[in-house]
């Protein structure tokens, strides 16, 4: 019986193991296919010719903000420097507890103005007041001072403020590229028989890099080497993952810091949900699910650029903290919308996406823990086989290795944010010591985070302390 | 799988990275010397352009070594590029130069055998470049293509059509099926403005036997950037099309317009017609605004 138990598993690891590695590879495939036709795409809609054009889509940029104290001046003026003929900022200040307000009053010459709501179709915390500015230059900055009530909720306000066709849900403590705008309303622009619910772009990390007035002047690899890594995770998790899933249109996921959603699309489905720390995650499979129940033909796409730049944790507390709520978010989306699971009425979503994500996502790190605790069970038996093993490990890792070093690759070739060989030597370290450093701690952030969601342990959103970019004057 | 199985397989993990870096490696040098290349053409392409325009006997000297780029397929959409480039930027008393010089290049000539090609790429390129520099020769050929099965060949055949042929291109719009992307839409508007800015109101009626929802939307843009106000009743009558695109761009257009109570009480007629929706709700707040300010006037 024990020897079948132990077959069994070794089976269950095993198969689990080549199913992910072969999906990394169609991800591989499917992503050089989806970068290839953008790049061709692109070169017959310039943004050059966007920039100069009427007719185009307006947009309201919705930052919320709490305690941004520290960077809020510097990123509304990035915010407000973007290039696109028809936007509006809305920045919610989420009920800050620091001098952010004053801040934004004073460096904007801001005051009190009646802004009457647009759509009153989503509830929200109560708005204390909305300021405009006095200074033509800043027109089209609006700032909502409302009671706390979390990130989604801000977001909410602010869709019900916004006039536009377009809504881009970004963080105040983002730094975004300037053309972003120009490049994110892309499909929008080109969409024809299939209605765009929702466009990401991919987000960079810019710890440790030079900001000037606003915008990024000298992109720098962190220092640290946790945020570091992150640099790698997240050039594979855009540039492979995102990008595979646009060209099979089963894209789920449209990351917080910057997606751009039909504002009319939003408000039908009910806005961002206030009761989960995943609300990036939620509301584009909400979107989906509402565009399968309309039964209207519609696509979740992404641009492979990056086009906004954060700060990453540069400490294991805080990145702990990050990856521990992602993994909370994960866990109640999936349980909000199980009813996806296997359900052919939603047709690819259903039956191919949704179920990706339950084995995949949310199974992998529970998968990787039981596999640890098995090893070491199996070696205090005494029954591991050490030479096999550990030409297991080295062979598993080889295979992280290299899809870390085709991601790096696929960026080197199609941008020239990392061109420099020193840099692309430095991140090719930072993803060879990634499985070493900062993985095992992604594995217990998201365990800890699946514990306190089965055994129903209260957590909020949690401190995400920064330390701020670096910028010149 | 046993033990030595796995070595052998990591020996081929290990090759695989071996390739990977070497072709990071490479990459990396080779984008190095093609942007130096690249900068290099780019400064003696727009030399030879200048020259051109100061002294036409030194520049057909300059000539010959352009001519051997344009027959190396890796630079040749690249020099295409840099004549757009400077088509957009310059303007000449001879506004046919720019077009002689790329057929003296021998450049015309490579295009427009890209324009037969199988690959939409070169074809929707070949396009592009045809109607930038007007190169009205290959008319029969574009028109042929503004119904093809590919959305960018399409597209920059349609585009063609209306920098080639003006207003008169409108005509043959009734017989466009597929759907118009709304960057089409403002391109075409854009060429109009630029190329032929007086409208001709005989094509547009001719347009506007369209049955297609999408070309209807453009023809309602039209009538607004160009405001042709004698077509206002034309948007009126896709208030109640049951393609919201083509109804909100028509209330659009509508607002741009001084209404009578005649085009007042034609909505009013529509909005009776329709059923419960947000967007009934918008065509009521744009007729109460403006039978408030018609009252106003009388």
């Amino acid at each position: 019986m024990i020897e079948f138990i132990r077959y069994g598993l070794d089976y269950f690891f095993f198969g689990y193991g080549i199913a992910l590695f072969l999906c990394y590879f169609g991800f591989v495939l499917l992503a050089i296919a989806a970068i290839k036709s953008n790049a061709k795409r692109a070169e017959f809609l310039n943004v050059n010719d966007i920039k100069g054009a009427n007719d185009l889509p307006s947009v309201s940029l919705i930052a919320p903000a709490y305690n941004e104290g520290k960077s809020i001046i510097i990123n509304v003026k990035s915010l407000l420097s973007i290039q696109y003929p028809y936007y509006e900022l809305i920045i919610v200040n989420d009920g800050s507890k620091d001098d952010s307000l004053e801040q934004l009053i004073k460096e904007f010459s801001l005051e009190k103005a009646i802004v009457p709501q647009v759509s009153n179709l989503i509830s929200h915390a109560k708005v204390r007041d909305v300021y405009q500015s006095k200074d033509l230059k800043y027109k089209h900055l609006t700032v909502i001072d409302k009671d706390n009530g979390g990130r989604a909720d801000a977001l909410n306000c602010g869709i019900t403020y916004a006039n536009t066709n377009l809504v881009l849900c970004t963080d105040a403590d983002c730094i975004i590229e300037q053309d972003a705008l120009l490049k994110m309303v892309r499909p929008y622009l080109e969409e024809i028989d299939r209605e765009v619910i929702a466009c990401g772009g991919a987000i960079g990390i810019a710890n440790d890099s030079i900001i000037k007035n606003g915008t990024l002047k000298e992109l720098r690899l962190p220092k640290n080497i946790v945020a570091r890594i992150q640099v790698v995770e997240y050039i594979r998790a855009f540039l492979l993952g995102r990008m595979a899933w646009t060209q099979m249109n089963g894209l789920l996921l449209v990351s917080g810091a910057f997606g751009l959603y039909p504002r009319q699309r939003v408000l039908e489905v009910g806005g961002f949900d206030h009761a989960t720390v995943g609300e990036d995650l939620e509301l584009c499979i909400r979107l989906r699910a509402h565009m399968e129940r309309l039964k209207k033909p519609y696509d979740v796409v992404y641009i492979p650029e990056t086009l906004c730049w954060t700060e990453a944790p540069a400490s294991f507390k805080v990145y702990i903290t990050q990856r521990d709520r992602w993994a909370r978010g994960l866990w109640e989306t999936i349980k909000k919308h199980k009813y996806l699971f296997y359900n052919r009425k939603y047709r690819a979503t259903g039956m191919l996406f949704f179920p990706y994500w339950v084995y995949f996502e949310l199974g992998a790190p529970i998968v990787e823990f039981l596999g640890l605790i098995y090893l070491i069970v199996c070696a205090s038996l005494g029954i591991i086989n050490w030479p096999f093993a550990i030409a297991l490990f080295a062979a598993v890792y080889l295979i992280g290795c290299i899809f870390s070093t085709v991601s790096i690759l696929l960026y080197t070739v199609n941008f020239k944010h990392y061109a420099k060989p020193s840099m692309v030597i430095k991140l090719l370290l930072a993803a060879y010591l990634e499985s070493f450093v900062t993985h095992p701690v992604m594995v217990f952030a998201e365990m800890k985070g699946y514990f306190k969601k089965i055994f129903g342990i209260k957590s909020t959103w949690g401190t995400m302390s920064r330390k701020g970019f670096t910028t010149i004057k | 799988m046993g033990l030595q199985d796995l070595i052998v397989f990591i020996y081929f993990l290990l090759f695989i990275m071996v390739l990977l870096w070497a072709a990071l490696a490479y990459s990396l040098i080779y984008r190095y010397f093609r942007t130096k290349e690249r900068i290099k053409i780019k400064m003696k392409v727009i030399d030879a352009i200048a020259l051109r325009f100061l002294d036409h006997k030194r520049a057909t000297y300059k000539m010959h070594w352009l001519r051997r780029y344009v027959q190396s397929k890796r630079q040749r959409w690249f020099i295409a590029g840099i004549f757009l480039k400077v088509n957009n930027v310059i303007t000449t008393l001879d506004d046919t130069s720019l077009k002689t010089m790329a057929a003296d290049i021998g450049l015309t000539k490579v295009l427009s055998q890209d324009l037969k090609s199988l690959v939409w790429q070169k074809k929707a390129k070949a396009l592009l470049f045809c109607y930038e520099l007007g190169l009205t020769e290959h008319l029969k050929t574009i028109t042929s293509y503004r119904n093809h099965s590919h959305i960018l060949i399409r597209r920059e055949a349609q585009i063609a059509l209306v920098v080639l042929l003006g207003w008169k291109s409108l005509k043959l719009f009734p017989y466009i099926t597929y759907p118009i992307s709304l960057w089409q839409q403002i391109r075409i508007i854009e060429k109009l403005k630029i190329y032929h800015p007086e409208p001709i109101e005989k094509f547009v009626i001719l347009a506007c036997q369209t049955e297609n929802p999408y070309v209807m939307e453009l023809l309602v843009r039209i009538i607004r950037s160009f405001d042709l106000e004698h077509f206002k009743g034309y948007s009126i009558a896709q208030i109640e099309s049951p393609e919201l695109f083509l109804a909100e761009t028509a209330l659009e257009t509508l607002q741009s317009f001084e209404l009578n109570t005649l085009d007042v009480n034609q909505i009013n007629l529509s909005l009776q017609r329709m059923g419960q929706s947000p967007f009934k709700l918008k065509v009521d707040a744009f007729i109460s605004q403006h039978g408030n300010r018609l009252s106003q006037q009388l």
